[in-house]
């Protein structure tokens, strides 16, 4: 009955905070903007940059792979190259999580302010690099449809779109708890820096789901897979296991209860760690 | 109607030492190995404070260096969450305890009059309305395209001033007088500083200078 009432307490704080972030949300939106903007601005391609680094990275180690693997390239580089840009998006959330609230100690110490929101800031700043990625996702479509017999079912461009909503909200709680826990002792960061590389490795994202013939799970136990799974999958022209959709839309729930549930526990108590 | 009422307020900020941040040593404390923990230290920064300010109120806070002053502040403008007793504020809150707080060095003179004025909690259309006279008033003349790293001190503060300025505020927090910019500047300055702080309801500032204090506020609480 105590706990009831305390659960009930925390996530009503929750909720507080996670509002308070999206009705300043015009805040983030532009301090996402112009992290982004920040970040190359002293550079003539602008964010551009980023991307065109991305696109050498894959059409190389495609390239490599491809031979390693004995896999024709005009199949492996779309896999490969969506895969490892989907990759990026999520590990990078993650790991600027990992630095903690401390980066932002300037803001925190100076006025009441919504621990939800900076998350926000951090999502919004990954979102829109990952929109500049996108063109090169949309090159390897082109690529894999004009040299395979993949047909265009718009229905799985759908399914795409769902898909990277579910993940992104996911990896949004997912990185504030990262964030709270991170704040708190400082090399927790070094630990999910550890893992995010383990899980690179673990997930098929460079090798295929279809080269692995026996203990299957280690993928399905992998729950980085079922959320890369759901938004790779359908832009190759491949229809997501059912499995794969439950397992990502229970981390989604899972993830934002915790996060409430952490707000209204160590929201307080934030600014007294920095 | 803005109002502050603090009861038996007090906080008690927790010093972490490098034992206290580890998770690896807490999850060795945590196995039965490794040393004892031997308790987070903390700091009683203020203890049992109370008062109620009501509109028009205009209080300075005196006392000597760590007694409490920027703590209280802090309190007030919801940085810190109290430890013990309650706290109270209605109103929109101006804190004013460091003007250059939320500043982005990378950034143009333009785009941080963005960045602060939405933390003060403005949206776009009413910054648009407000920066010609911030950009007027901070005199920077061309300096305002540039980032801001490449600005003087002097020059930071005057932009920080003049945007905190321009934003108004039913609380306003100050942690010591803000006298900012050259000479010319200063008594421009002034003007518009006092000018800002008749047009708020309550006024709170903590100084050790008792002679300011007299001159500013109608109430004075000492440490």
């Amino acid at each position: 009955m105590i706990l009831r009432v305390m659960l009930k307490n925390y996530l009503n704080t929750g909720l507080a905070d996670f509002n308070l972030a999206f009705k300043s949300f015009s805040l983030w939106l532009y301090l996402g903007f112009f992290d982004v903007k920040s970040k190359y601005r002293r550079s003539i391609l602008g964010p551009w940059w980023l991307t065109l680094s991305t696109l050498t990275v894959i059409l190389m180690l495609g390239f490599l792979w491809s031979k390693i693997f004995n896999q024709p390239i005009h199949e492996f580089l779309p896999y490969f190259g969506t895969g490892y840009i989907f990759w990026l998006w999520m590990s990078s959330q993650v790991l600027e999580a990992s630095n903690g609230f401390g980066s932002f100690s300037n803001l925190i110490r100076q006025q009441k302010i919504s621990y939800f929101g900076l998350i926000l800031r951090l999502t919004i700043k990954n979102f829109l690099i990952l929109c500049h990625n996108s063109i090169i996702i949309l090159f390897l479509i082109l690529f894999l449809l004009s040299y395979s017999d993949v047909e265009i079912i718009y229905f799985k461009y759908f399914l795409f779109f769902i898909g990277l909503g579910i993940v992104q909200i996911s990896l949004f709680f997912f990185c504030y708890i990262v964030a709270t826990i991170c704040t708190r002792y400082a090399d927790f960061g070094q630990i999910v820096g550890v893992i995010v590389q383990l899980v690179f490795f673990f997930t098929p994202i460079i090798w295929q789901v279809e080269s692995i013939k026996s203990s299957m799970m280690i993928i399905d136990l992998n729950p980085i897979y079922h959320l890369i799974t759901i938004i790779r999958d359908p832009l190759l022209g491949k229809t997501p296991f059912l499995n794969s959709y439950y397992i990502s839309i229970s981390m989604m729930f899972i993830f934002g209860f915790l996060a409430m549930i952490f707000s209204g526990k160590y929201n307080k108590r934030i600014s007294f760690w920095i | 109607m803005a109002s502050i009422d603090a009861k038996k307020l007090s906080i008690h900020i927790p010093v972490f030492t490098n034992h206290h941040t580890s998770i690896k040593k807490k999850i060795l404390r945590f196995l039965g190995y490794g040393v004892e923990n031997s308790g987070v230290y903390t700091v009683n920064a203020l203890n049992d404070f109370s008062i109620s300010l009501k509109d028009g109120a205009r209080l300075g806070l005196y006392g000597p260096n760590g007694c409490g002053k920027s703590t209280l502040l802090r309190a007030l403008a919801g940085v810190y969450d109290p430890s013990a007793g309650d706290l109270f504020v209605n109103g929109k809150v101006a804190s004013l305890i460091d003007i250059l707080g939320g500043f982005d060095h990378e950034a143009s003179g333009i785009e941080n009059i963005y960045i602060k004025c939405l933390l003060l909690g403005l949206d776009k259309s009413e910054i648009d309305l407000i920066k010609p006279s911030i950009i007027e008033f901070a005199e920077l003349g061309e300096f305002i395209n540039l980032p801001i790293r490449t600005y003087s001190s002097g020059m930071l503060m005057r932009l920080g001033f003049s945007i905190v300025t321009a934003v108004k505020a039913d609380i306003i927090l100050m942690d010591e007088w803000l006298s900012v910019g050259d000479e010319k500047f200063i008594k421009k300055a002034e003007d518009r500083l006092q000018k800002y702080i008749s047009q708020s309801s309550i006024f709170v500032i903590a100084s050790h200078n008792m002679k300011l204090l007299k001159s500013l506020c109608t109430e004075i609480y000492r440490f």
